[in-house]
């Protein structure tokens, strides 16, 4: 309907703009998001299924410290699939930039295996 | 004589530009993207920068069609064997300080690729990473977080506090 057409042409001029603050304000997050995988301490058993199905080998399983290089990982939700105990889960982090490659590990203490 | 392939450290670049920015053009940067044999879906999300939902401008950042003209490199891809000269003329071709910033699991370490004969393990072992931007693709919220990083206009997140957030 012509009507129609006119309002949906006219809307964008009625509203406010669509820019988003961001950095001044959070970002807003589709609730699909696929930020840095992160593992639940007291639900890892230290099977080490993850680091087997991470394709990038992006995940390092020593006794006591669970790491994920974020520079490797590609949010492929792999780890999370394999874990037995539903221990990983993809936060909504996503603001993983580093001066150095070192900086982009993110080591979690685990419980180091039953 | 430099070998193209082996970079000098030049001391602190980032903190030098920085400085030289907030002299010059008040925190204004110009950005020069390179794909040095990406899968396209980093370069779709620096597109998304553009548009009126991240509207990158609004921060005093833009987009230049010459590496003369840049201030920041921006290299997505895992920097194939055919690419590593053209990637080191552009970043010869910029004026200093210049900054260079690897966008995405391929350039910070070769992601899925890592290891094949046709590239590189990453961008690194061409040119000077200033800051690293992780993702497969990063949103685009993470690329402007990556370049605030770059010209220190944010802090890098520390790795650390905050720790895991399972819900």
């Amino acid at each position: 309907m012509p009507i129609d057409l006119l309002d949906r042409f006219l809307r964008p001029l009625r509203g406010k703009p669509l820019t988003r603050r961001y950095p001044d304000e959070p970002a807003m997050l589709p609730p699909t998001v696929r930020g840095l995988p992160e593992v639940d301490p007291a639900r890892c058993d230290s099977s080490g299924d993850c680091v087997s199905a991470c394709p990038t080998g992006a995940i390092a399983l020593e006794p006591g410290s669970w790491t994920v290089d974020a520079g490797r990982c590609i949010f492929c939700d792999a780890c999370r699939a394999a874990c037995p105990q539903d221990a990983i889960r993809l936060g909504d982090r996503f603001e993983l930039s580093g001066r150095s490659r070192e900086a982009l590990r993110v080591m979690t203490s685990v419980g180091g295996g039953r | 004589m430099t070998s193209p392939l082996q970079p000098q450290a030049t001391g602190d670049p980032a903190g030098a530009l920085t400085r030289e920015i907030d002299r010059r053009l008040g925190r204004s940067l110009h950005v020069r993207h390179l794909d040095a044999g990406s899968c396209n879906g980093c370069d779709w999300e620096l597109a998304a920068l553009m548009n009126p939902y991240h509207d990158i401008q609004r921060l005093g950042i833009d987009f230049v069609a010459s590496p003369r003209h840049a201030d920041l490199l921006l290299v997505t891809g895992v920097m194939t064997r055919n690419l590593e000269e053209a990637a080191w003329r552009t970043y010869e071709a910029m004026p200093e300080p210049r900054l260079v910033v690897a966008v995405g699991a391929c350039a910070i370490s070769g992601g899925v690729f890592a290891g094949t004969y046709a590239a590189r393990d990453g961008i690194a072992d061409v040119l000077p990473v200033d800051v690293y931007v992780p993702g497969c693709p990063p949103r685009p919220e993470a690329l402007i977080h990556g370049l605030l990083v770059a010209v220190g206009r944010i802090a890098p997140w520390d790795g650390s506090s905050g720790g895991p957030s399972i819900t």
